[in-house]
């Protein structure tokens, strides 16, 4: 029981930690370009940290979440640019609040998306949601280069106003940075508090045996319906951010290749583990800066990241690292459990 | 307590259930045998909500629980182990007993995301009960370690633990001595007749006729589907249709 509350300290202790890293990382910056990569690695933390709860936790694969990133981003895009597109408005509420809104309600709006596609989805198991994922990211591509009356069609959309609160302007990268890391600390601390406890446990009992989980009185499709939904609303409030921050949206920047990259974060940094998302996202937005120069071969270095990773590594290179370390160190101590991948060890 | 009607369940075409019925009283402990193949497992199977029965009905307190998903099954009380281990992996011994526990408590995703002020306190009475509970099946000291990690014959007791948490009105055990030595046979027929005592209705599947024949008060034989004979320990011994079943005849 101790050991438990330690953890918990610890959780909290790491939070700190890494509010205090985020709040100094500027002084040390002088280009905006840094800072932009720190931005757009906080989003990706976001959507990874939602994205393993639904992977790694549930053990429940979904090769679509490009699709709820591009849904946040295109609501608030199409929301904030065409304000006569608003049917409602809000007398009451000053002016600069009503993108905030609008995040709000595409993280709702993407939310019941997600719930819709999620009950019959999520009936489906290993591959074939894959595949049933894979091809909602693909239909909602499609959508949006084909309906280019409201989305604009391939060139996407330009000229989205940034968020502003009261007198407050989110026009520079600095100013962005304290926002988007703000939210990736209350979602890490969310995502945390969600492990462990009651639906935590919840969903690693579903990954773990789905059929004992559900003679204990889990509804798991239930479960596995909600937390699709959670993991989908995480992503569609990084969408609407991202669509605020970098003003322009097109349909590559939620094309297949960003859900494929969001899952090789959450394997790389490691399978049911929320500090492993940090990590992944850390790492593999940074190395997909520094291979930037060699375009394609990008995709084919994440392919060579994501094999490595699943065959000496299967429980993710994070954890994998630490387990290494531990066992140098004292090489008595049993290695303990090793997370089964819910890809099953053949996907990909 | 629990009542069986004319239960029947076919795997497309074969029957693996034929026209079963059986009731089992409350507090008593009802004991399933049978060859292998004899369909003890698919009646657990679908008394749990596992599977579903091809016809006919089951009543557990006079309620029709024929049809109802697991989870709606384990609210009402009724929990169970498993055959083949179905421990979860990914948690510790202490965390698996806690999941046992999920009936009991009401925790939403939004409360849980947010560490409510009553989730912290469900979450320190359930973590003192999970610990309580695998002291009593002798588990204490490895809370932390993977349940995974753990032997054979401690998993089988860690089911155990995590089944009864929620204190069920029934348990069901499927074969919980099979693949144990004889003293972790001894302590598990121990913890069994412990919980007849406590008034928990028990219906188990075992091969070990020892064990059955000391801790049953009643003993159903099932063969091929169909339900061959009932009757007390000493009845099921001297019934010469038993005998034949298992030692062949004619």
């Amino acid at each position: 029981m101790e050991r438990s509350n330690l953890t918990k300290h610890h959780h909290l202790l790491y939070l700190m930690v890494l509010a205090l890293v985020i709040a100094i990382l500027p002084l040390f910056i002088e280009t905006s370009y840094y800072l932009l990569v720190l931005n757009v690695i906080g989003l990706n933390t976001m959507v990874v940290v939602g994205l393993n709860l639904l992977v790694g936790y549930a053990g429940q694969i979904s090769m679509g979440h490009a699709a709820f990133y591009g849904m946040g981003a295109y609501v608030s895009a199409v929301a904030t640019t065409n304000m006569n597109l608003c049917p409602w408005s809000f007398p009451w509420l000053p002016g600069w609040s009503l993108p905030w809104v609008i995040i709000v309600a595409a993280m709702l709006l993407t939310g019941a998306v997600a719930y819709l596609i999620g009950i019959p989805t999520l009936k489906l198991k290993g591959n074939y949601l894959v595949m049933a994922t894979l091809g909602l990211n693909i239909i909602f591509e499609i959508v949006l280069v084909e309906w280019d009356s409201v989305t604009g069609g391939a060139n996407g959309m330009a000229g989205i106003p940034c968020l502003t609160v009261g007198g407050l302007r989110f026009d520079s990268d600095l100013k962005f940075y304290f926002l988007i890391w703000g939210l990736c600390l209350v979602a890490l601390l969310a995502a945390l508090s969600l492990v462990d406890s009651r639906v935590g446990r919840a969903l690693r009992a579903i990954h773990g045996s789905e059929v004992a989980a559900n003679t204990l009185g889990i509804n798991t499709h239930r479960y596995k319906v909600k937390v699709f939904v959670l993991s989908a609303m995480f992503a569609s409030l990084a969408g609407s951010l991202y669509a605020h921050y970098i003003t322009v949206i097109t349909p590559k920047s939620c094309d297949i290749v960003y859900s494929i990259q969001v899952v090789i974060m959450v394997i790389v940094g490691g399978l049911g583990s929320v500090w492993g998302s940090l990590f992944g996202a850390v790492m593999l937005t940074l190395l997909s800066e520094v291979l930037h120069i060699m375009e394609k071969f990008n995709v084919v270095a994440m392919g060579l990241i994501l094999m490595v990773v699943m065959i000496f590594f299967p429980e993710g290179f994070i954890p994998g690292i630490l387990h290494l370390i531990r066992k140098k160190r004292s090489p008595n101590v049993t290695l303990g459990e090793e997370l089964e991948s819910p890809f099953g060890g053949n996907t990909l | 307590m629990l009542e069986v009607v004319e239960l029947c369940k076919s795997f497309g075409g074969i029957m693996a259930l034929m026209n079963v019925s059986f009731h089992a009283d409350q507090a008593g402990l009802t004991a399933i045998i049978g060859p292998n193949g004899a369909g003890k497992t698919t009646l657990l199977n679908i008394i749990s909500g596992v599977y579903l029965g091809s016809s006919g009905e089951v009543l557990f307190d006079g309620k029709r629980i024929t049809g109802m998903q697991p989870h709606e099954v384990a609210y009402l009380g009724i929990t169970r182990t498993f055959q083949n281990l179905q421990v979860f992996h990914n948690m510790t011994a202490l965390e698996n007993v806690m999941v046992g526990f999920h009936s009991c408590t009401s925790a939403g995703f939004v409360a849980c995301l947010a560490r409510s002020w009553k989730v912290r306190r469900e979450e320190r009475e359930v973590r003192q009960r999970a610990a309580e509970m695998l002291k009593w099946v002798n588990l204490a000291g490895r809370e932390h370690q993977p349940g995974a990690a753990l032997p054979y014959g401690d998993q089988k007791r860690l089911e155990l633990a995590r089944a009864l948490i929620s204190r069920p009105k029934m348990i069901l055990l499927d074969e919980p001595v099979s693949g144990l030595n004889t003293s972790e046979t001894a302590h598990m027929a121990e913890l069994i007749v412990k919980l007849k005592e406590s008034g928990i209705t028990i219906v188990l599947v075992e091969h070990d006729m020892n064990f059955v024949m000391q801790i049953s008060d009643k003993i159903i034989v099932l063969n091929y589907g169909e339900k061959l004979a009932q009757g007390k320990p000493f009845d099921i011994q001297n019934d010469d249709r038993v005998i034949a079943a298992y030692l062949g005849g004619d």
